[in-house]
C-alpha cells in the first residue's frame, strides 16, 4: 500500500488516470517514430559502427593498435571497464534496494535504468574480452572440466573474482529487468494490432494474462530478486576494486577501494540516469512521471554519494604521507603534482566539487544544471578510473620503467565505439519496450480518495501543525513551468470575439459531441472547462488547428503560448479520432 | 670533465706536480678541473708503480705527455708491459691519407685487393676515396656483400663469415689462436684465404666445401708450431688438440731491458696540441655499434645505448644544462628532441640534441658508425628504419632513410693522425625528432631500496649496517614489547617448498664490476628468441629485451645514486633530475623469480606459475593475455606480444624470424612467442635442464658452473653469476650472504632469487663517509622497554 505524505508533491502529476499511464506509456511505441528518433539512432548506429570496425581491427591486428606499453598494461581498456561497470549500477540499486525501501519514485525511473544498467554491462563486459591477447582463448577463465589434464583457473586472481562478479550481476540484472517488463508487453500485446508487433509482443510477454495468480508470482519474484540484487550491487564493484585493491603497485593496493568504489559507481549510475532521463521525459512526454521530485531525490543521492568519493580521495592523500612508505607517497604526489595531475585535477573539480552543489535546493530542483552536472559526474568518474589505474602504473617501483601513456586512435574508437552501441541500444529500447513500468505505475496512482492529489482541491483538508504557514506555497510554487500547465486552476474571463473567431474557424461543437479532450497531452481538467467554454468539445474541432488557431487560442487563454502547437495538439486529436473510430 | 683540448693541460699540471718537465706546455687548468686533477695526482703519488695514465686522445703531443707521467709514476717494467703487446687497432693514418690523394688524383695502383675495410664509408674523405676507386682499373672487395665500397668495386669475391671459415690469428703477441668454422657456408662464398691463395697462384679453387684454407692452416700449424712444443708428439694429436682448445700455449716474453724515456720527445709539444674551440666535439663508439661493421644487424641497433639508452639512432649528445633554452625538451614516446646542426669545418650534419649528463659543458658527443647505406647500397634489410606499419622510410628520392647520420666525414687528419675531436659549432634547426629511448627518466628518485653503492674505504672498515642495511619492521614479541627484526622474518605468504629441498635456481649480480656494455642482453636475446621489433614499437615502450640494463643517474639530492643526502629535506621534483656531472649505475635487470611473485596470484588461468626449483615460469600456450601479471610486477619485467612478431607486416624487414635465412638465429630448444602472450626471462631453463641432464647421464648430482645462463655466459667481468641456491658451496649461495648483497626492493616482501651486490667505488668520499654510518638502535626502543618495565610494576603494584 502507498502511502505519502499529503505535503509531497504526488509521484505522478496532472490528472492521469489509469488509461492515461496506459496510453502515455504505449504511445510511442504503437506510434511511428518520429524523424528525431531516427536521427539519434543514425548517428548512435554509425558511431556504434565505428567502434566495432576499431574493434574488429583490433582483434585482427593485436592488442598493439591500442597505446599501451611495457609499463602500461591497462590504460582505457580497464578505465571503460570499470567506468561503464559503474554506470551499470544504479539501476539495479534503483530496482533492488529503493524496491526493499519501498521508495516508490522509483517506480517511474527503474525501468530504463534498468535497461540502461544492462546495456552499460554489456559495454563493459566487452572490454575484459578485446582487452585480452587472445580473446579466442577467453573461456578458459571459466571453470570448465577440460582435456589439458584438468587443468583449473586460478581461484587466488581477482580477475577470476571479476569474471564471476560480472556475469552474476548481469544474469540477476536481465532476469529481474525482463520479469518486471513481463506485464507491460503483456499490455501492450493486448492493444497491438499489427500481427507481426502482436505476435512479438506476445512472445515477449511469455503468456502473461494478469490473473491474480501472476501478479502473486510476480509480486514474489520481486522480492526474491531484489534480494538476490541487492548484495550485488555493492559486490560487484568492491570485486572491480579487489583488481587493483590486492596488487602491490602503489595507487592500487589501498585497502579503502571497495567501498570507495561502490559509492563512486553509485555516483556515476546515478548521473547517467539523470543523463538519459532528463532527455527522455522531455522527447517522450513524460514529464507528468519523471518531474523535478525524482531529480531532486536522485541529485541527492549524487550529492551523498559523491561526498563519499570526495571523502576517499582525501583520506587516500593522507594515508599515503601517514604510512610513511615512500613508494605510496611518491604514488599520490606524482598524482597530484605530476604529468597527469591535469587528470588529477578533472577528477576532483568534477566529482569533489560539483556535487556539493547539490546542497543548494535551487539547484538540484533545476532540470539545466542538474543535466550539465550529470554530464561533469560522468566526465569525471571517466578521470577517476583513469588516474587510479593509469597514474599509479605509469611510474612505479622501478623509475628506469617510468612511462607516459598517449592513446591510440583505436583507443578512443573503441570507447566512443561503446558509447555508441549503448545509445543504440537504449534508443532501440525507447523505441520498443515500455519505457515506463506502466503496471507498476498504476499501484501509486491516486485518482480518488483521501491521498488524492491535484491542484484543483486543497492539498491537505485540515491545518498541519507540524508544518509552518508558508510550507504548502512552497510546494506549489516551486513545481516547475511544466507542470503548472497541468495543475493551472486561475479562472480568467473569456474573450468571447475571439473566442467566436476560433470556433468559426473549427467548427461548431456542443456537449452532444464531446470528447475526453484531457487525454491530449497538456490538456488537464481545468483546460478541457476553457475550451469548453469557448466552444471546443470534440476531437474533430481539436484537429482542425493550425497555426493560426494555436494563436488565437493562446490569445484567449493566455496561458502558455506555444503549448498547444508544441504538443501537436491538432495531432493527437486526429489520432484519438483514429482509434475511437476503429 | 675537461674538455679534449685541455687534455694535455691536465697532463701537463700532473708532471708539473711531480716537478717533472712539462715540454712547454701551458699548466693553467679551471678551478673544477684543477680538483679533479688534484685527486687524481694524489692517488698517483701514492700507488707509484701500480697506476696507469691512458690518454684518451690519439693527439701525437697528449700521448707523449701520457708515456712522461707514465714513466714519472713508474708505470714501465709494471703496468705497461712492452713486450707482449696488443696487435689490434694498427693503422697507418698517414700513409692511408696519402693512398687516398693518390688515387683520387689517378695516381693509384692498378689493381687494389680491399679486405675486411669499407673506406668508402669510413673514411672522413669516404666521397674522394670513391672517385678516386673507378679511376683504379681493377678492385677486387671480399666483403660479403655490396657494401659502401664493394658496390664500387670491380669485382667483389664475397667472403665466407667468420662462423663458417677456418682462420688463425694473433690478437696478442704472446698468442696463437685458431678459429674453425660452426657451420656449413649457407652461400657461394669463398674463404678469403682460398681466395688469396689461388689468386698468389699456391692453390686451385675448389669449389663448394673447399678445403684449401682448412688444409693450408693446418699445414702451417703443423710446420711451424708443432716443432716448438713438447706435449703432442704426433703431429695429427698436435692439431686436433689444437683444434680442441683453439690457441696454443701463451709464449710469454721476458722483459729484457728496462725502458727509458727520452726526453727529447717532449720538445715541439706545443705545436701540434690540438686547438681549443668555444664548442668542442667529441666522436665516440658504441658499445654495440663501433665503427659500424655491423650497423646493418637489428640486435645491435635495437640495443640500448650503455648510457643514453637510445636505440636505432645517433644524435648529438650535449649537458642538459647547456640545453637550458633554445633545445631544452622533455622527451618520451611522443615527445622527441630539438634538432641542432653541427659545424666542423665545411662539413655540416643535422641531429637531434640528447640531453646527456655528465658531458663537459662546452663540448657535444656524435657516435660514430651510423648512416650506413646513404646510397641505397644494399647493405641489409634491418639497416634502415622502418615505419610505423611497415616499410622503409624513405627519402625524397625513394631510396630508404638511413639509421643515424654518418660523422666520420668530421674526423680529421692532423699531424698524420685521424683527430676524433676538434672544435665546431653548433646551432639549433627547426624541427622536432623522434627519439626512440627505452628509458625516458633518468634517476632513481633516491629509492635506497633499489640501487645501492659506496666507497672502497666505506666498504673495507665499516659495519655492513653502514653501506648496506637490512630492512627493519616492527614487531611484537612474546612479552608484548616491540622490537625490530629483519624483514626476512616477516611472512605473509606460506613459503614455497623449495628451500632445502631439491634445486632452487638463483643469481647474484654484481654492481660493481657491471659495466653496462649490455653483451648479457643481446645473449639474452640471441639465446631465447626474442624478437626486434624496431624504431617505432620502441618508441612506444614496446621493446622486447628479456634483460635490460637500468642506468640511473644520480640527482642533486642523492650524495651516490639512491641515497639521499637529506631524507627531511629531500624534494622529489629536484630529485627528477640528473646532476649535472652524476655517478652512474648499470643495473642489469630481469625476471626476479620472485618466491612470492605478484604475477603468479593474479593470473587468471594460472599460466604464469612456480617451479619447485624456484624459478617463476610462464606456460606460453596457457597464457589469454590480460596482462595483469606485468602490471603487478615491481620490477616490470615482463613483455607482452603486441602483435604476431614473427609474421606482423609492419616488422618484415627487421624481425630475423619472418623469412627462411633470419630464422636460423633462432635457438630451436626455446619457443618462438606468439601474438597475444606474455614472456620474461626464464632464467634460460633450457639451459637449466640440458645441465641437469648432462649431469644426471654422467650419474652425478649436478655441480656449481654445470648450468649457466646466456647472460652469465657473456658476461666479461662475470658480474652475473648464476647456480643453484640450494647447493651451500655454491657461488651464488655464498654471494648472496655476501655482505655486499642486498635484494631489490626486498620490503615489497616478493622475495626475489636474485641478489644484487653493492657497487663499490675506489674514491674518496667523505660526504657518504658522513651518511654511510652504522644507525644506533632506536631510542624509542629503550623508552619502549622502559615504558613496559613500568607498566609491568604497576600491574605488580597493583597486585600489591
Amino acid at each position: 500500500m502507498h502511502k505519502e505524505a499529503a505535503i509531497r508533491e504526488p509521484l505522478i502529476l496532472g490528472h492521469k488516470t489509469y488509461h492515461d499511464i496506459t496510453e502515455d506509456v504505449c504511445r510511442p511505441i504503437e506510434d511511428k517514430a518520429p524523424r528525431m528518433w531516427y536521427i539519434l539512432f543514425g548517428i548512435a548506429l554509425i558511431i556504434g559502427l565505428y567502434g566495432i570496425g576499431c574493434i574488429l581491427y583490433l582483434l585482427g591486428t593485436g592488442v598493439g593498435v591500442w597505446g599501451l606499453n611495457k609499463t602500461i598494461g591497462w590504460a582505457w581498456d580497464i578505465t571503460n571497464f570499470v567506468w561503464w561497470v559503474g554506470i551499470g549500477h544504479a539501476g539495479t540499486l534503483i530496482s533492488a534496494v529503493l524496491l526493499l525501501f519501498r521508495q516508490k519514485w522509483r517506480m517511474a525511473i527503474n525501468r530504463s535504468a534498468e535497461a540502461m544498467t544492462i546495456f552499460a554491462v554489456f559495454m563493459a563486459g566487452m572490454f575484459p574480452l578485446i582487452h585480452m591477447g587472445r580473446l579466442w582463448l577467453g573461456y578458459w577463465v571459466l571453470p570448465l572440466p577440460n582435456h589439458f589434464g584438468s587443468l583449473w583457473v586460478n581461484f587466488n586472481s581477482p580477475l577470476l573474482w571479476d569474471v564471476f562478479a560480472i556475469s552474476t550481476y548481469l544474469s540477476v540484472g536481465l532476469v529481474f529487468w525482463y520479469i518486471g517488463l513481463l506485464p507491460d508487453f503483456a499490455t501492450i500485446r493486448d492493444r497491438a494490432k499489427k500481427p507481426v508487433a502482436k505476435r512479438m509482443y506476445s512472445i515477449l510477454a511469455f503468456g502473461w494474462s494478469g490473473r491474480a495468480k501472476h501478479w502473486n508470482r510476480f509480486e514474489m519474484i520481486s522480492l526474491v530478486l531484489a534480494g538476490l540484487a541487492t548484495p550485488l550491487v555493492f559486490s560487484v564493484h568492491s570485486i572491480v576494486s579487489f583488481d587493483f585493491a590486492t596488487s602491490v603497485i602503489p595507487g592500487w593496493h589501498t585497502t579503502i577501494f571497495p567501498p570507495y568504489f561502490v559509492a563512486g559507481a553509485v555516483f556515476s549510475g546515478f548521473a547517467m540516469v539523470q543523463t538519459l532521463m532528463l532527455v527522455m521525459r522531455k522527447a517522450m512526454k513524460l514529464e507528468a512521471y519523471i518531474h523535478t521530485r525524482h531529480v531532486e531525490y536522485m541529485n541527492i543521492v549524487i550529492m551523498v554519494t559523491g561526498s563519499i568519493v570526495g571523502t576517499a580521495y582525501i583520506t587516500e592523500l593522507f594515508i599515503s604521507w601517514y604510512s610513511g612508505v615512500e613508494y605510496e607517497a611518491y604514488a599520490f604526489l606524482n598524482r597530484a603534482t605530476g604529468p597527469y595531475w591535469w587528470a588529477y585535477a578533472s577528477m576532483m573539480t568534477c566529482n569533489v566539487v560539483s556535487p556539493q552543489l547539490m546542497w543548494f535546493r535551487p539547484l538540484r530542483r533545476s532540470l539545466t544544471f542538474t543535466f550539465i552536472i550529470a554530464i561533469v559526474v560522468n566526465i569525471g568518474m571517466w578521470f577517476e578510473r583513469y588516474v587510479i589505474i593509469v597514474s599509479s602504473i605509469h611510474r612505479d617501483y622501478l623509475p628506469s620503467s617510468w612511462s607516459m601513456h598517449y592513446p591510440s586512435h583505436i583507443d578512443i574508437g573503441v570507447y566512443v565505439g561503446t558509447i555508441g552501441l549503448f545509445f543504440v541500444f537504449f534508443l532501440l529500447f525507447a523505441r520498443y519496450f515500455p519505457v515506463l513500468a506502466l503496471n507498476e505505475l498504476k499501484t501509486i496512482l491516486k485518482s480518488s480518495g483521501e491521498s488524492f492529489k491535484n491542484g484543483d482541491y486543497p492539498v491537505h483538508p485540515t491545518p498541519k501543525p507540524y508544518i509552518d504557514s508558508s510550507a504548502p506555497k512552497v510546494k506549489i510554487e516551486e513545481v516547475k513551468e511544466e507542470e503548472k500547465v497541468l495543475e493551472d486552476n486561475s479562472d480568467n474571463p473569456i474573450d468571447l470575439k475571439a473566442s467566436a473567431e476560433l470556433v468559426n474557424a473549427l467548427g461548431e461543437g456542443s456537449e452532444a459531441t464531446k470528447d475526453d479532450v484531457k487525454v491530449i497531452s497538456g490538456v488537464g481538467p481545468k483546460f478541457e472547462e476553457t475550451l469548453n467554454k469557448i466552444g471546443i468539445w470534440s476531437y474533430i474541432q481539436v484537429s482542425k488547428m493550425t497555426k493560426k488557431e494555436y494563436d488565437l487560442l493562446d490569445s484567449i487563454t493566455g496561458k502558455f503560448p506555444g503549448r498547444a502547437e508544441r504538443d501537436d495538439w491538432a495531432g493527437q486529436a486526429k489520432e484519438l479520432m483514429n482509434s475511437k473510430n476503429q | 670533465m675537461i674538455k679534449p683540448s685541455e687534455e694535455a693541460n691536465v697532463l701537463a699540471y700532473s708532471l708539473k706536480k711531480f716537478g717533472s718537465n712539462t715540454g712547454g706546455v701551458s699548466t693553467s687548468l679551471n678551478e673544477q678541473a684543477k680538483k679533479i686533477a688534484d685527486v687524481a695526482y694524489d692517488a698517483l703519488k701514492n700507488s707509484k708503480g701500480a697506476s696507469l695514465v691512458v690518454a684518451g686522445s690519439n693527439n701525437v703531443s697528449v700521448q707523449i705527455l701520457a708515456n712522461k707521467l707514465n714513466e714519472v709514476v713508474d708505470s714501465y717494467g709494471t703496468t705497461i708491459d712492452l713486450n707482449n703487446p696488443i696487435n689490434l687497432f694498427q693503422s697507418n693514418d698517414a700513409a692511408m691519407a696519402k693512398f687516398v690523394k693518390e688515387v683520387e688524383s689517378g695516381k693509384g695502383p692498378d689493381a687494389v685487393i680491399l679486405y675486411g675495410v669499407n673506406p668508402a664509408y669510413s673514411l672522413p674523405n669516404g666521397e674522394a676515396f670513391k672517385k678516386g676507386l673507378k679511376k683504379i682499373k681493377m678492385s677486387v672487395s671480399l666483403a660479403s656483400y655490396a657494401d659502401e665500397t664493394a658496390a664500387n668495386c670491380t669485382c667483389i669475391a664475397p667472403d665466407h663469415h667468420a662462423l663458417e671459415s677456418w682462420s688463425d690469428m694473433q690478437a696478442t703477441k704472446s698468442r696463437y689462436a685458431l678459429a674453425q668454422p660452426t657451420i656449413r657456408p649457407l652461400h657461394n662464398t669463398v674463404s678469403a684465404l682460398e681466395s688469396f691463395l689461388v689468386w698468389a697462384g699456391a692453390a686451385k679453387r675448389e669449389g663448394k666445401d673447399s678445403k684449401v684454407a682448412y688444409n693450408y692452416i693446418k699445414n702451417n700449424w703443423i710446420q711451424y708450431g708443432f716443432p716448438y712444443q713438447t706435449e703432442y708428439s704426433d703431429s695429427e694429436m698436435y692439431w686436433n688438440m689444437m683444434v680442441h682448445n683453439s690457441c696454443g700455449e701463451d709464449v710469454i716474453a721476458e722483459s729484457t731491458e728496462a725502458f727509458a724515456f727520452s726526453d727529447d720527445a717532449m720538445s715541439n709539444l706545443t705545436s701540434k696540441l690540438p686547438k681549443a674551440g668555444k664548442s668542442e666535439i667529441v666522436l665516440y663508439q658504441k658499445a654495440a655499434i663501433g665503427i659500424g661493421n655491423q650497423s646493418n644487424n637489428p640486435w645491435l641497433l635495437e640495443m640500448p645505448d650503455p648510457l643514453t639508452k637510445v636505440t636505432w639512432d645517433n644524435y648529438i649528445t650535449m649537458n642538459p644544462v647547456e640545453m637550458e633554452g633554445e633545445y631544452a625538451t622533455t622527451f618520451d614516446q611522443e615527445n622527441g628532441l630539438n634538432l641542432a646542426t653541427v659545424k666542423v669545418g665545411s662539413k655540416e650534419l643535422t641531429l637531434p640534441v640528447f640531453p646527456l649528463p655528465g658531458q663537459t659543458l662546452g663540448t657535444i658527443g656524435i657516435a660514430l658508425g651510423y648512416g650506413r647505406g646513404a646510397n641505397g647500397e644494399k647493405i641489409g634489410k634491418a639497416a634502415y628504419p622502418t615505419k610505423e606499419y611497415g616499410g622503409y622510410v624513405t627519402k625524397a628520392d625513394g631510396t630508404p632513410e638511413t639509421v643515424g647520420k654518418n660523422a666520420f666525414e668530421f674526423v680529421s687528419l692532423t699531424n698524420g693522425n685521424y683527430s676524433y675531436s676538434s672544435s665546431c659549432t653548433i646551432t639549433k634547426t627547426e624541427g622536432i625528432y623522434p627519439i626512440t629511448s627505452t628509458q625516458i627518466h633518468q634517476t632513481v628518485m633516491g629509492r635506497h631500496s633499489i640501487v645501492r653503492e659506496t666507497t672502497l674505504d666505506i666498504y673495507n672498515h665499516k659495519d655492513k649496517e653502514a653501506y648496506n642495511p637490512a630492512h627493519m619492521l616492527q614487531k611484537m614479541d612474546e612479552h608484548g614489547n616491540h622490537v625490530e627484526a629483519p624483514l626476512s622474518e616477516f611472512d605473509l605468504w606460506k613459503e614455497h617448498p623449495v628451500e632445502h629441498i631439491g634445486h632452487r635456481w638463483g643469481m647474484t649480480i654484481d654492481l660493481s664490476t657491471c659495466i653496462g656494455c649490455s653483451s648479457c642482453l643481446i645473449a639474452c636475446q640471441s639465446e631465447n628468441n626474442v624478437p626486434v621489433v624496431g624504431k617505432d614499437e620502441v618508441r612506444k615502450g614496446r621493446e622486447m629485451h628479456w634483460l635490460r640494463i637500468d642506468r640511473y643517474f644520480a640527482s642533486d639530492e642523492e650524495e651516490v645514486v639512491g641515497l639521499r643526502k637529506d631524507a627531511d629535506t629531500f624534494s622529489f621534483a629536484k630529485a627528477e633530475l640528473a646532476a649535472t656531472n652524476p655517478k652512474v649505475v648499470h643495473m642489469p635487470m630481469m625476471c626476479q623469480h620472485c618466491n612470492h611473485a605478484g604475477c603468479e596470484t593474479v593470473c587468471p588461468v594460472a599460466a604464469t606459475t612456480h617451479s619447485n626449483e624456484g624459478l617463476n615460469q610462464m606456460s606460453y600456450n596457457r597464457c589469454i593475455g590480460t596482462r595483469y601479471c606485468a602490471n603487478n610486477c615491481a620490477y616490470k619485467v615482463r613483455r607482452f606480444n603486441w602483435f604476431n612478431y614473427p609474421s606482423y607486416k609492419a616488422q618484415t624487414e627487421i624481425n630475423p624470424s619472418q623469412d627462411d635465412l633470419g630464422r636460423m638465429v633462432l635457438n630451436p630448444d626455446v619457443t618462438v612467442r606468439t601474438r597475444g602472450v606474455m614472456e620474461k626471462c626464464s632464467m634460460c631453463v633450457q639451459r637449466i635442464q640440458e645441465g641437469k641432464l648432462v649431469a644426471k647421464k654422467e650419474g652425478r648430482p649436478v655441480v656449481d658452473g654445470d648450468v649457466t645462463t646466456a647472460c652469465s655466459d657473456a658476461c666479461p667481468t662475470h658480474a652475473i653469476k648464476i647456480g643453484d641456491w640450494n647447493d651451500v658451496h655454491s657461488n651464488v649461495r655464498k654471494g648472496s650472504e655476501n655482505k655486499r648483497a642486498y635484494q631489490a626492493l626486498e620490503e615489497v616482501g616478493q622475495k626475489p632469487n636474485v641478489w644484487y651486490k653493492v657497487k663499490v667505488r675506489n674514491e674518496d668520499n667523505k660526504e657518504l663517509s658522513k651518511l654511510q654510518v652504522v644507525k644506533e638502535k632506536h631510542e624509542a626502543h629503550g623508552e619502549h622497554d622502559a615504558h613496559a618495565e613500568s607498566n609491568g610494576e604497576h600491574q605488580e603494584n597493583n597486585h600489591h
